[in-house]
Order: C-alpha cells, then structure tokens, then sequence
C-alpha cells in the first residue's frame, strides 16, 4: 500500500519543493505556447503542489501560504484580486478535510479526493462569476479546466511524491 | 485508549481551519469591494509583470523551441504550396505598386489643392511578446519593451497584418497589452467602403462585435475595417479585419490577425493631440 504525501519532517528540499513547484505552475500559465484555444481555460495547476503540501506539511502558517499563492495567481493571469486566493482558502479548508482519510491510502485515492475538491473549488469560482459583472465565464470552458486540472495531478504530483519520499511509491 | 497528542493535533486542526477562514474572509473582501480596474491593481499587476517577465522569458525558450521545431517540420511538407502561393502573391503585389504610387501622388496633390494638415508619420517601437495572460478573465499579453524604450500607456499595437490590441499600462522594461478581443476592449473603427463608425468591442472570443452602428447604416460583407481616430488616441487607417455578418444581421469582424499566436509586434507610438493654447471665452449675451 502507498504511503503517498505521509512522510514526516526531510530535508529542505522535499519541504521546499511543493513551494517551488507552485510558484513555477501560476509563472507557467502564462508562458506563450501560441494555442488559440487555451484563452477559454483556467488551469488551476498550483492546487497540485498545494495539495501535497496540505496532506504532508503540519505547518500552521499553511493557509497564509495557500492564499498568497493564489494572490499571486490572480495577479499574474489577470483575475480580480482574491479570486484565486479565495478559492485557495477554499481549497485548503475542503483538502484539510480529506487529511485524515487520506493518511494511508493509495495514490488513485489521492487523485480521486483532489479531483472532488477541485470540481467543488471550481463550481465556487463559477458562482463567484456568476455575482460580478466584469467577469463572463463560460461554464463548459470552466469545467474543462477543472477536468484538465485533475488529469494533471498524477503527472506533477507522482514526480513530486518520487523526491519527496522516493520510498513510499511501491504502490503506485 | 486515547492517544496523548490526539486533542493537541484536534487543536491544532481548529487553529489552521481559524486561519484559513480568516484569510477567506480577507478574499472576499478583496474580491468583492476592489474593482477590477483599481488603479492600485493596475500599478500592481504593472510592477509584478516587470519582475516576472524576465523570469518568463527564459522559462519559455524550450516551449518557443518546439513550437519553432513543430512548425519547420510542417513548412518543410507546406513548402513548395507556400512557394507557389508566394509567388502569386508577389505577382499581384508588384501589379498593385504602380496603382499605389498613382494614388499617393494624387493624395499629395488633393491635400496641397485643400491645403489639409499632413497626418504625421508613424513611430514604431518593436517588441516581443514574453507572455500570454489571456484566460477566461482577460486578454492581454505582456511586451519586452517598456518606458525605457519609449511605449506609453494607450499605444496602438499591430501584429503582423493589423490592429491587435492597444498598451494598458507600462513598467520600466514591459508593458501590458489588451487585445481587441477581450471583453473591456472598445476602440473606434470606421467601415472604409461603406463609410459607417462603430465601436469595435471584444467578446472574450475570436471574433469582436461592431456596436453603436447607426440604424441606417449599411455594413457590407467583406467590407475593410480601419481605426476611424476618433478620440485622438489611436491614428487613423490601421487596418484591423473585415467584416463578416452573422445569423443575426449582426456585424462581426475577422481580425486580420488572430491575438492567440503573436510572438513579434509592433507598438505604434500614439500621436498626442495637444489642447489649445489659448481658451477662448465666450461672451454671453447682453
């Protein structure tokens, strides 16, 4: 059985990895790839680190760190500020309650409480939406972000979860 | 048995949900009471983006790398169509130069015979877009070419073919572009053929909308949409798309240049239309 995302206390390195790795997917947005369809999309790919450091990281200080990414987000891909950093609080308080749940379970298990929590995050940033005025998102497009950002876990979070803790992926 | 450190972990677990809620609270605020356009935002935004852009720039050399090896593969298949289509582009461009150079000639000779004001040239600032911001919120990218090269805020911005956009704000060594099809993007544009005025508004899809067209107007299908100047920011006669109504009877345009794969553009230095020097008092009536 995989012990994904239950380490305890490494090396500076794995503790700042998840950090670093968040930072890099909100400057990743926003790399020009020339992909005219992309527009429509928002792509939440910070929640993944994000989520890992919920599940592996006893800090306090969490949610300071969770808001301020997504303060960063909504800076960097032209959101009205909070947007993303309310829904990374959100995000926080539902992932926090899949803590325990998740404490031994295998990597499917992972994936499929992220990707729960995720469709959740986004129905709220869709209603957000929904009460301002300067804001047309379209509801199709945004549940595509949130099925694209779910697919994107395993491929950021399993490599993550190989640095972090090479020995807990046998039961991948 | 319970475990000793379970209530200090449930504590702990009640202080981080505390926080969290507290930094939601704080969100919404920011969400909810900050208007979008807040120039503090803006300032923000600017600031951030003259930090990053850099950072940005070298993270995209790889995805720029494949994009550019992608398409050398596909031109090497396209070659000899594009040659052909080239070569009868060059064809009917060379039999255009001599109709051009006619009218310019009879343009100067009208102007002189009116005594009209000569427009002024048009200053160029090249720049490269480092990164593309476009989502769901907005369409804008950022240029590598800031104050220090001379862009100002309101700046027309062309791609290769047209109009794409015009410049938002500025910081020392970028600057932040809104393109034509974002939702807060209204320019004035006028229909060369047709000779009708509108306000060319985005819509957060390809394809920009023509609104305040008078009711007995007639846009025609196809018909050449150019900036009208109208409001002194922008200069006239840059070309922007053509029109192409829809289902509806309403007037879309076809930009002659697509915002989603620009790499190089060109930022046309705004012309500044000085108010007058003297104020001249009207006298009322006695």
């Amino acid at each position: 059985m995989s012990r994904f995302g239950t380490q305890a206390q490494g090396s500076t390195l794995q503790t700042v990895l998840p950090y670093v790795v968040s930072v890099l997917c909100v400057l990743l947005h926003s790399i020009p790839l020339g992909l005219t369809s992309l527009p429509n999309l928002a792509l939440g790919l910070f929640l993944v680190p994000l989520f890992s450091i919920n599940l592996n990281n006893e800090m306090d200080r969490a949610p300071i760190y969770f808001v301020a990414v997504g303060l960063l987000a909504d800076v960097l891909m032209e959101a009205p500020l909070g947007y993303w950093a309310f829904l990374s609080g959100l995000f926080y308080i539902l992932s926090s309650g899949q803590k325990r749940v998740l404490q031994n379970a295998a990597f499917s298990s992972h994936w499929l409480s992220f990707v729960v929590v995720v469709f959740i995050v986004y129905l709220a940033g869709f209603v957000i939406s929904l009460m301002r005025d300067d804001l047309d998102i379209q509801f199709g497009g945004h549940l595509l972000s949130a099925l694209i950002t779910g697919l994107f876990y395993p491929i950021l979070a399993w490599p993550m979860g190989l640095i972090i803790s090479p020995s807990s992926q046998e039961g991948l | 048995m319970a475990k000793i450190g379970a209530p200090q972990s449930e504590n702990r677990f009640v202080s981080t949900i505390g926080i969290a809620l507290v930094c939601l609270v704080i969100a919404a605020i920011l969400l909810f009471l900050l208007p979008r356009s807040d120039p503090r935002v803006e300032r923000l935004r600017q600031f951030s983006y003259d930090i990053v852009s850099p950072v940005i720039q070298i993270a995209s050399y790889p995805f720029q790398a494949a994009r550019r090896s992608s398409m050398h593969v596909g031109n090497i298949f396209e070659l000899q169509a594009e040659n052909k289509r080239l070569a009868d582009e060059n064809d009917t461009l060379r039999s255009q130069i001599n109709a051009l150079t006619q009218a310019r000639v009879l343009m100067e000779q009208y102007r002189a015979l009116l005594e009209l004001p000569k427009e002024p040239d048009l200053n160029f600032v090249y720049a490269r877009i480092v990164a593309d911001l476009s989502s769901p919120f907005a369409r804008t990218v950022v240029a590598n070419v800031g104050r220090d090269g001379g862009v100002n805020q309101g700046d027309s911005v062309m791609g290769r073919n047209g109009l794409v956009g015009r410049v938002i704000s500025v910081g020392q060594n970028s600057s932040r572009i809104l393109l034509l099809t974002d939702f807060n993007s209204h320019i004035p544009v006028l229909a060369v053929s047709s000779d009708v005025q509108a306000i060319l508004s985005g819509r957060n899809d390809a394809q920009p909308q023509m609104n305040f067209v008078s009711e007995y107007a007639r846009l025609k299908d196809g018909d050449l949409v150019v900036t009208s100047g109208s409001g002194g920011q922008m200069p006239i006669g840059l070309p922007v798309g053509t029109i192409s109504m829809n289902e509806d009877g309403k007037s879309q345009i076809e930009l002659l240049d697509q915002p989603g794969g620009l790499t190089y553009v060109h930022i046309v230095k705004a012309q500044i239309i000085e108010p007058p020097a003297n104020v001249i008092v009207l006298e009322t009536e006695r």
